[in-house]
Parts: C-alpha cells; sequence; structure tokens
C-alpha cells in the first residue's frame, strides 16, 4: 500500500514525537526511499528543530527562586499539601464533631417554640414563694395606704372628724 | 530527571519543596521560552511563569499520575490566552484581515527585541526569534510545544482543542513559513536544504 505526500508529511511530524505505529511506520518508510521531496521535508523538520534551540528561554535567575518562594508561603498556609493520614483522620473528626454539635444545637433551639418574655422568667420553688411574699407586703402597703389620712399638698396629716368638729365651732360661734 | 513529574509533585504534596524545585528546574527553559515566545518577549512572561506554577502549587494534590507536561502548558496555555485576550483592542488583529486577506497579526513584524541579552549579542537568534515570532498564535504555539517544550502533537491538539490533524496542519505551515524566513539560516546552523 502506497501513501500520498501529504500523509507521508503527517507521519514524518508525528514519528519524530514516537506518535506513530508500527504498520505506518513501515509504510512511511518505504515512501521515503522513493520520494526525494518528502526526504527533503524530513531534513527541514530537522532543521527547524536545531533553529527552535536558539530562541530565548532563559528567565531571570530570580524567577525560580520567586516561585519556590511563593511555593513556601503557600506551603506554611497548607495550600497543596497533603497531611499525613492520623492527621487528616484528626481534622475530619474535629470539624464532624463540631458540625454535628451545631446541628444538634440548631435542632434543640428549633423545636422549642418562642416564649413570651414574662413566661420564661418565671422563677420556680423557693424564689416563687419569696416573691408571692412581696406581692404579699405590697398590697398591704396599698391597703394601708387606702385607709390611712389622706395627705394636703404641704405634706401634713389631717382628720376630717377635726375639720367637723373646728366648722361646728365656727358656726356656733 | 530520575523520577517521573508525577512523584515529584505528590513529594512537594507532603512537604517536600526541594521535590518542587527540581520540577520547576526540570521545566523551567521550554516553559519560560515557550511563555516569551508567545507574548512577543514582553515583560509579563516571567508574570505568566510564576503564576503557571502557582496554579501548580495550588492544584498539585489534585493531580494524578498522568500527563504532567500537558497539565502545565495547558494551564500556561490558557494564562497567555487571557493574557492576549486583557490585551486585545476592539479590533482583532488576528481576525481583522489585511488587503491580501491575511490576517493583520501576521503581517506586523515584531519590534520587541527579545530581552535575553546573549540573544541580542547573536544575530542567528535574533534572525530566528524575530521569524518565530512573526508565526500567527496558533501556529507559533504549536511549533514551540512541539521543538520547545517537548510535547507530542496529540497533547499539542489536546491542549488547542484541535483534532489532530489540525495541530499537523499548523506545524505544517509553521515549518513552510520559517523555511522561507530563514533560508540562509538554515545552511548557517547546518543540515535542511531549503
Amino acid at each position: 500500500m502506497k501513501i500520498k505526500c501529504s500523509k507521508a508529511r503527517d507521519f514524518i511530524l508525528l514519528a519524530a514525537t514516537g506518535e506513530l505505529p508500527a504498520r505506518e511506520s513501515r509504510l512511511l518508510e518505504e515512501h521515503l526511499a522513493v520520494c526525494k521531496s518528502c526526504r527533503s521535508y524530513r531534513e527541514q523538520i530537522a532543521a527547524t528543530a536545531r533553529a527552535a534551540e536558539y530562541l530565548p528561554e532563559t528567565p531571570a535567575g530570580d524567577v525560580v527562586a520567586r516561585v519556590l518562594a511563593a511555593a513556601r508561603s503557600d506551603t506554611r498556609r497548607g495550600h497543596g499539601l497533603i497531611m499525613p493520614l492520623p492527621v487528616r483522620v484528626f481534622a475530619v473528626a474535629a470539624t464532624l464533631l463540631i458540625l454535628a454539635g451545631s446541628a444538634a444545637f440548631l435542632a434543640l433551639h428549633r423545636r422549642i417554640p418562642a416564649t413570651p418574655a414574662s413566661v420564661a422568667a418565671v422563677p420556680a420553688g423557693k424564689e416563687i414563694d419569696a416573691e408571692l411574699d412581696a406581692l404579699e407586703s405590697m398590697l398591704a402597703m396599698v391597703s394601708e395606704e387606702l385607709v390611712a389620712p389622706a395627705e394636703d399638698t404641704a405634706g401634713q396629716n389631717y382628720d376630717s372628724d377635726e375639720i367637723a368638729k373646728e366648722l361646728l365651732q365656727l358656726e356656733g360661734s | 530527571m530520575s523520577k517521573a513529574d508525577h512523584e515529584w509533585l505528590a513529594e512537594y504534596c507532603r512537604g517536600d519543596l526541594d521535590a518542587l524545585a527540581k520540577l520547576v528546574e526540570h521545566y523551567r527553559r521550554p516553559l519560560y521560552g515557550y511563555i516569551l515566545n508567545m507574548t512577543e518577549g514582553n515583560d509579563d512572561a516571567e508574570e505568566i511563569f510564576q503564576e503557571v506554577w502557582l496554579r501548580v502549587i495550588r492544584r498539585a494534590r489534585f493531580f494524578k499520575k498522568g500527563n504532567f507536561p500537558g497539565w502545565l502548558f495547558r494551564i500556561a496555555h490558557n494564562l497567555v490566552i487571557d493574557r492576549a485576550r486583557r490585551r486585545r483592542p476592539s479590533a482583532s488583529l488576528e481576525s481583522e484581515p489585511d488587503s491580501y486577506g491575511r490576517p493583520l497579526l501576521e503581517t506586523i513584524p515584531s519590534h520587541v527585541d527579545p530581552p535575553d541579552q546573549h540573544c541580542l549579542e547573536n544575530e542567528l537568534a535574533d534572525h530566528i526569534t524575530r521569524a518565530v515570532r512573526r508565526l500567527p498564535p496558533r501556529q507559533r504555539e504549536v511549533f514551540l510545544m512541539r521543538t520547545r517544550a517537548g510535547l507530542t502533537f496529540k497533547q499539542i491538539a489536546r491542549i488547542q482543542r484541535v483534532p489532530l490533524n489540525t495541530a499537523l496542519a499548523r506545524m505544517h505551515y509553521a515549518v513552510a513559513a520559517l523555511r522561507r524566513e530563514l533560508r540562509g539560516v538554515y545552511q548557517e546552523i547546518g543540515g535542511g536544504q531549503p
């Protein structure tokens, strides 16, 4: 089987990179044996590769150092690194624990409906008794005030019976 | 390198910075050469070079045994494309044709000298550099990835997201263009019939 020059030139490129299968390599060799133009093309490819070696390609010396400095900095932050197995297990366990705790806390607080502050603040046991005593004493004070003589604007106490006696005396005089 | 790339990367992931240093050093010249020639020798080549490695560092633990250079150059390719998009004027030089129907970018010679002092002193290297930088970007990329980075055409096709035949065709075009540009140079550097 013969191949055309266009195919042979593709094969020349692929052969240079080791990408040409054995069967195609044999076809190429057969073609090159009889085709001067393709042999010349193969030479051109080689010359082009030699020319490419003259291209500038050297970075400043400190570029590599800068890359490594950046890598060192990233390493400190843990980028790109694989932690040893025990550290990984611990990290995963700690993370799961924190997540489980957070989830339980949220679930608990969602289950109890929101309560008014007055109800939520009701104390229990002895505290209730103390509160009741305080309320009773407050009621007693209020009752005493209600039955006690009123104060005048000047703040002095007065007796309604005495006022009545004074009025009678004034009428009699 | 005695170890495979993925093994060095795995060692770095376990905290060995020297392993990363070996990897950076191993790919320093081809990777930097690719970036430098894809960015026409601009100052941001070093910035892109560093950014490529930072991305490698940050994604290292996700890299499994596989094609490390393909991955590395894929990252570089994406950064080079991003840079070109950021810098692209409203009318694209790649898409706007000149009066002969060629993309404008192909018609503009590179007037940016390569920063490498040794190359500036070397007329031959300067000539070759200019010729390569005059290649259309996609052809130049295939050429650089093949000749400087040593990638296979399958890897290059995957990086450029094109069929294998397209990657091969771009290489053919690049070889033909360089042959025209470097007719005398080929004889000077030995071998090759122009």
